[in-house]
């Protein structure tokens, strides 16, 4: 059995030795910087657009349209306490995912990525339906109110596109919900595989 | 030594042996290990200040690697790459691989992936202990995958050769 292995690792040398290096250290510098931030970005992105989101609200229902029902009240309530609590929950898996050290031992790592995994699939379950339900509790209480200012067709039409954003929202965040199950199956794998 | 410095030297003092593991790994595939050795140097750069030099540069690296490797898995179905388009073409011009290390490479890549990364740091002539210290795994059951690692090496490099 050793002969082979011997000539496995021969040939294993062999084709180190063979590879010749590629890329210069400051092109990979400047890729590593780039993308370290970039990854940043991309992490930090979804907190600011759901805060744009909330400012773009507040604005709209403090300047535009400063509704005086107590039933709208609790729904503006609800759609802007959903989307603060949305953005809690980023900024913490941002945070969670930071954590995530991979200069670790592999059972160390993949723990601490099982232990990130887990947190995202208790938020895609409850918290996440409860806080699309809430919004969306929230958006149609305000229909009442706003039905005294729009014509039947145009509260069908703010109405009804609420239903169609709503499916495009749910598909996009299902697509994500799948892809990190798949994640999380793979890692509990993964890391089942390292105690065995 | 300025981070900048530090990143330089362990670009040029160890991307062959990076590369190496991430082409065993992804079974010889280039787009695969292009993506694998470019996140572990930014993975590499990323954790740069906070490494202390307690543990040896070359076992940090290979700690950072097998792991962006083995966590990696979960993207190859779903690529999404951060590569830069201009940069990326720079990195990923490689050298054609010899088609006769193929055979290498499927033999190595017919072991589960766990199992791939460990003898590939066998391999790499890495101690037990060491191995142990990157993998996390205590060094007896270390050897036992070793040993079963080997066994179906070994088996399937008879059956090629018939």
């Amino acid at each position: 059995m050793e002969d082979k292995f011997d000539q496995l690792k021969n040939s294993w040398k062999e084709a180190k030795e063979g590879q010749s290096s590629v890329g210069n250290s400051s092109d990979m510098l400047k890729v590593a910087r780039e993308n370290h931030n970039k990854s940043k970005k991309t992490q930090i992105g979804n907190v600011i657009v759901l805060s744009l989101v909330v400012i773009g609200l507040c604005a709209f229902f403090y300047f535009l349209a400063p509704l005086q029902e107590t039933l709208s009240r609790i729904g503006i309530g609800l759609m802007i306490g959903g989307l603060l609590v949305r953005i809690i929950i980023e900024l913490v898996s941002y945070q969670k995912a930071s954590k995530i050290d991979y200069s670790s031992s592999s059972t160390d790592t993949t723990q601490q990525a099982q232990t990130f995994y887990n947190y995202r699939k208790r938020i895609h379950g409850p918290v996440t339906i409860t806080i699309i339900a809430l919004y969306t509790i929230g958006f149609y209480a305000l229909t009442p109110e706003f039905s005294k200012y729009f014509d039947t067709f145009w509260m069908w039409m703010i109405d009804g596109s609420y239903v169609i954003i709503a499916i495009i929202l749910f598909v996009g965040i299902r697509k994500g919900v799948v892809q990190e199950m798949k994640d999380l199956k793979q890692i509990n794998e993964l890391q089942q595989s390292l105690s065995e | 030594m300025s981070l900048q410095q530090r990143f330089e030297t362990y670009y040029n003092e160890y991307q062959d042996m990076v590369r190496s593991l991430c082409l065993g790994y992804s079974k010889g595939d280039q787009d695969l290990t292009n993506d694998l050795v470019q996140e572990t140097f930014i993975k590499i750069w990323g954790a740069l200040p906070k490494f202390e030099e307690r543990s040896s540069a070359k076992t940090w690296i290979y700690r950072i690697c097998v792991n962006t490797c083995l966590l990696h898995i979960r993207k190859s179905k779903n690529k999404k790459t951060e590569a830069l388009e201009t940069n990326h073409s720079a990195i990923a011009d490689e050298p054609t691989r010899d088609s006769s290390y193929n055979e290498l490479y499927q033999a190595i890549g017919q072991l589960k992936e766990l199992d791939r990364i460990i003898i590939m740091l066998v391999l790499d002539d890495l101690p037990y202990p060491e191995i142990a210290e990157i993998t996390g795994i205590t060094e007896g059951n270390l050897r036992v995958k070793i040993s079963r690692a080997k066994q179906k090496l070994n088996k399937l490099l008879s059956n090629h050769g018939r």
